[in-house]
């Protein structure tokens, strides 16, 4: 999953490149986690954030600050691999201003609110909504396969299935 | 021996004697494609400097445009940077409209940190269509390289100013250029001061760590270089859109130099270009099933290299490296390229041009060679001079168009020649002073066998065919294939052709395949032509050359290098640029290939000279027959038969007679005769009339070897030369030594036509026109 909203594209490659690269050629994690940015460096064997919480007793989620820490203390909790591997990377498309906000300025921290809105809630959309889009998908030939063809017909679910017009007779040509 | 015979220093070519390289292992490793590419070109003024005026970049990320800008030279004028800034921000406003990726414009400083940062940091593809012009555009300063790049030059892009004084900055990598030839040149960046760890983890590193000592030199594909060694062809960027389908091919603009908003299009236009044509040809890199960055992709040969390793083809050298090298060295001694000689000079003639199909693939197969590159081992053996010396008593003309007798060919024997007829490398001429090769009467210093010389048998054999008389033979050797490789295995050439090196002779399978219809069923024309290209490059590239391959290295001082040569022992001599033997680089196959090409002109030769005729010209595998429709004397200066006139004459042959000759040539045709039916040896297509498929006379005139002008009489008399598109498949005037020359017309002009406004002097001059 990738976010962005703006930013220039070469850094982005930059640092994705770079991280891949200290990634070393197919490494990953215990748990499968592969993403650069979410692995640790130098790791061995190579470890995943959240799971380098989890063997140190610690929570694997971490307290992201969608508007940057400058500009709004609020924080959500977020899978740490997902915390590094989205959403900080998104942070580093931002304008250095608006991250860093060094002036304090009000205008800028509002548009980083913004930016923190737009993208953790693309990001939960992501996580959540997409994730139960594709559920559904792949739920309904595993039902069909195994009620038929109109396994919804005489259940509870049936009030959900969309109304179809009914059809009408065609009268014969002359 | 004659009263006179001219002493002359013979020179041959030794053997630099190198450690195996661990090359191979090098290119075994894996290498991805980045899915990023930064495409750029610059425009520059029209002035002899060429100094950067502007330039633009995309930067593609899976195909995908992500940015697009134009940059400026520091130095250019405001009202050129006005245009500029009006330029983009009329881009940008059509932008916000259409959706398109906004312009940006940068200055050089700016350009130069997003290049570094794609290019150098985040290790994105760098394309460019003739590369190290742009490179060099965009730099701040040069100097002469050392090291890997020594001989070439060595780029400062970026900089820094210091107390108003703007300096090479140490802590950005430079790049170092150094060109082959006018298609090629090595490129890469070269170390920087105090590196970052990132930048110190090898591509391929599966650790992650930095490997301290390692230098990223950048993937920097050079279109014009990549597409040359795809078709051993040199392409324009507009002529290789074309070739390879591009959508928005080259634009033209009507004045260089100058900023204007068409100006501006055309160069974004060329970038364009340049990213589709990049896509195009590494699509079409990608079907060879090989493991070679296209990056170093520099030549056919590369290819054909990365295919033979493919096949699981280990070069001769490295895979028994205690071959005895002494026969290397007297192999290589005897190395020579392609006969090719003006016969009659300056004096046009009519004739029958004539060429062998795949001549170097040709020998190869009569001679059985593909053996020997699969052979587990190749073996010495020695002391067969008798056995060599009774082979060549019984050598009749006969017996040489009998294709069993070449496989006998394979040896080399040292002679002491006296007035035998071998190929020579010695400066013939004073004025020039410099070394050319000659096929002469060659007869040794009276005294020791010391003055003995190695030849490949099929020189030796040629000598006899054209004098009739064995040489004395000192001492012969002659290879031996045993075994076969271990882990060979079959390649599906272009993803298209399968060849299994196990059971099929590849130099001829290449040709079987080319010529085979089979092939191509369900292909699109240009996809047949495509594969038909990718094979006939292919063959001649693994058929001969990678077997010669020497490179030169430069070096600022003088190194000691062990080299063997004539005699048996290596010896040690100091050279300021030694050469290094290519990775498939084995001279006793070198040597047989272009000596048994050299026989089979001599036994062509021998054919015309037979039936009293002569021929104009050779080249190494062609030959221009005189010949008229009738036959008879041909007034020619210098000739030894008289017209009736008294004038000096040649007898020329008859078009039946050349096609006779033809004929027999049918016996040395090594290929599946379903496939190829008949002759080796070709009429050429430019005998006959493109439009009535008629015979027509052709005339030649040669004025030196491989400068020579093929050409019709009109009704007057006057010459008409041989043009592609007007009376012919293809130009055939020689372009050969005029490559380093601009259009002395129009020195701007790209196009080489004025070359045959040249020939068209040359010829007339002879013929007695004005």
């Amino acid at each position: 999953m990738t976010i962005t909203y703006g930013g220039d594209p070469i850094d982005r490659f930059q640092r994705r490149s770079k991280s891949e690269r200290r990634k070393g050629t197919g490494k990953k994690c215990q748990c499968g986690e592969d993403r650069p940015l979410a692995l640790l460096p130098g790791s061995t064997p190579t470890l995943c954030a959240s799971c380098d919480r989890l063997s140190k007793g610690r929570s694997p989620v971490d307290d992201h600050h969608p508007a940057g820490k400058t500009n709004h203390p609020t924080t959500v909790p977020i899978w740490a691999n997902d915390h590094r591997a989205v959403l900080s990377d998104a942070q580093y498309d931002w304008p250095n201003e608006t991250w860093k906000n060094p002036s304090g300025t009000p205008t800028l921290a509002v548009a980083a609110w913004f930016r923190g809105y737009l993208e953790t809630s693309e990001y939960l959309a992501g996580d959540f909504l997409l994730r139960g889009v594709r559920f559904l998908e792949r739920l309904e030939p595993f039902l069909r396969k195994r009620l038929g063809a109109n396994w919804w017909r005489g259940t509870e679910l049936e009030e959900f299935a969309p109304k179809r017009k009914q059809e009408r007779e065609v009268p014969h040509a002359k | 021996m004659p009263n006179n015979p001219t002493p002359l220093a013979l020179a041959v070519r030794v053997f630099p004697v190198h450690e195996p390289s661990n090359k191979s292992e090098h290119k075994n490793k894996k290498w991805r494609l980045p899915n990023a590419m930064f495409v750029f070109d610059t425009e520059t003024r029209t002035d002899a400097a060429q100094r950067l005026t502007f330039g633009s970049y995309r930067f593609l990320v899976n195909g995908k445009l992500k940015q697009e800008a134009l940059f400026y030279a520091n130095d250019l004028p405001g009202k050129d940077r006005k245009t500029l800034e009006y330029y983009v921000a009329d881009q940008r406003k059509r932008a916000q409209k259409s959706g398109e990726i906004p312009l940006l414009l940068l200055t050089k400083r700016e350009f130069l940190k997003q290049f570094y940062k794609a290019v150098y940091k985040g290790r994105a593809l760098l394309v460019g269509f003739n590369l190290p012009f742009d490179l060099s555009r965009i730099a701040f300063a040069s100097r002469s390289a050392r090291g890997r790049f020594a001989g070439g030059f060595s780029l400062a892009p970026w900089s820094y100013v210091k107390n108003g004084v703007e300096r090479p900055d140490n802590h950005r990598p430079g790049v170092g250029i150094k060109h082959i030839d006018s298609k090629r040149a090595l490129k890469g960046f070269t170390s920087r001061y105090r590196p970052d760890d990132t930048d110190l983890i090898p591509e391929d590193s599966v650790t992650g760590q930095p490997e301290k000592g390692y230098k990223f030199r950048g993937h920097m594909l050079d279109l014009r270089t990549l597409a040359f060694a795809l078709t051993d062809r040199g392409y324009s960027l507009e002529s290789a859109c074309k070739a390879f389908g591009v959508e928005h091919g080259k634009r033209h603009v009507t004045k260089h130099g100058v900023v204007t908003f068409s100006y501006v299009d055309y160069n974004r236009r060329d970038v364009q270009a340049t990213s589709e044509l990049a896509v195009a040809l590494l699509a079409e890199y990608a079907k060879h099933p090989i493991n070679l960055q296209p990056t170093k992709a520099y030549s056919p040969a590369s290819i054909g290299k990365a295919y033979l390793r493919a096949m699981g083809i280990v070069p001769i050298l490295q895979r028994k490296p205690e071959f005895p090298l002494r026969y290397v060295g007297f192999a290589q001694t005897a190395f020579f390229g392609g006969r090719t000689s003006a016969h009659i000079r300056k004096v046009p003639v009519p004739v029958v041009s004539v060429d062998f199909l795949s001549m170097y693939p040709t020998v190869n197969g009569l001679m059985d060679l593909w053996k020997f590159v699969i052979a587990k081992e190749i073996r010495v053996v020695t002391g067969c001079q008798c056995k060599i010396e009774k082979f060549l008593r019984s050598l009749t003309p006969q017996a040489l168009f009998n294709p069993l007798t070449w496989r006998k060919l394979r040896a080399f024997v040292k002679i002491v020649p006296d007035g035998d007829l071998l190929p020579s490398r010695a400066k013939y001429s004073s004025a020039s002073n410099d070394f050319q090769v000659a096929l002469n009467h060659i007869y040794a210093k009276d005294g020791p066998a010391a003055d003995g010389v190695w030849y490949s048998l099929p020189d030796v054999a040629a000598s006899v065919l054209l004098t009739g008389k064995v040489p004395k033979i000192v001492d012969a050797f002659k290879l031996v294939p045993a075994g076969k490789l271990a882990n060979l295995k079959p390649v599906r050439f272009c993803g298209q052709v399968y060849v299994d090196p196990r059971t099929q002779d590849l130099f001829r399978t290449v040709i079987e395949q080319r010529k085979s219809k089979t092939n191509y069923s369900g292909m699109t024309k240009e996809g047949v032509v495509r594969l038909d290209k990718s094979l006939k490059v292919f063959a001649s590239a693994t058929s001969y050359g990678i077997y010669a391959e020497m490179n030169r290295e430069e070096s600022e001082k003088r190194v000691k290098i062990q080299c063997q040569g004539i005699g048996p022992e290596p010896y040690e001599c100091s050279v300021l640029h030694p050469e290094v033997p290519g990775e498939f680089c084995f001279p006793p196959l070198a040597s047989l290939i272009t000596g048994a090409a050299r026989l089979m002109l001599a036994l062509l030769e021998h054919s015309v000279a037979k039936l009293s005729g002569t021929y104009a010209m050779e080249d190494t595998d062609s030959m221009a027959i005189v010949a008229t429709e009738t036959g008879g004397f041909v007034a020619c200066k210098g000739g030894n038969l008289r017209t009736t006139q008294g004038k000096e004459a040649v007898r020329a042959l008859t078009w039946k007679q050349v096609r006779q000759i033809v004929s027999m040539f049918e016996t040395l045709n090594p290929y599946d005769r379903n496939i190829i039916p008949g002759s080796v040896l070709k009429i050429e297509d430019d005998n006959f009339d493109p439009k009535t498929g008629k015979q027509r006379q052709l005339h030649c005139l040669a004025i030196s070897a491989k400068r020579y002008s093929l050409f019709l009489k009109s009704k007057n008399g006057s010459q008409v030369l041989l043009t592609e598109g007007k009376n012919n498949a293809k130009d055939r005037w020689s372009r050969h030594g005029l490559g380093h020359l601009l259009n002395p017309t129009d020195p701007e002009a790209p196009d080489r036509n004025w070359t045959r406004s040249v020939w068209e002097q040359i010829v007339r001059n002879p013929l007695g026109l004005p």
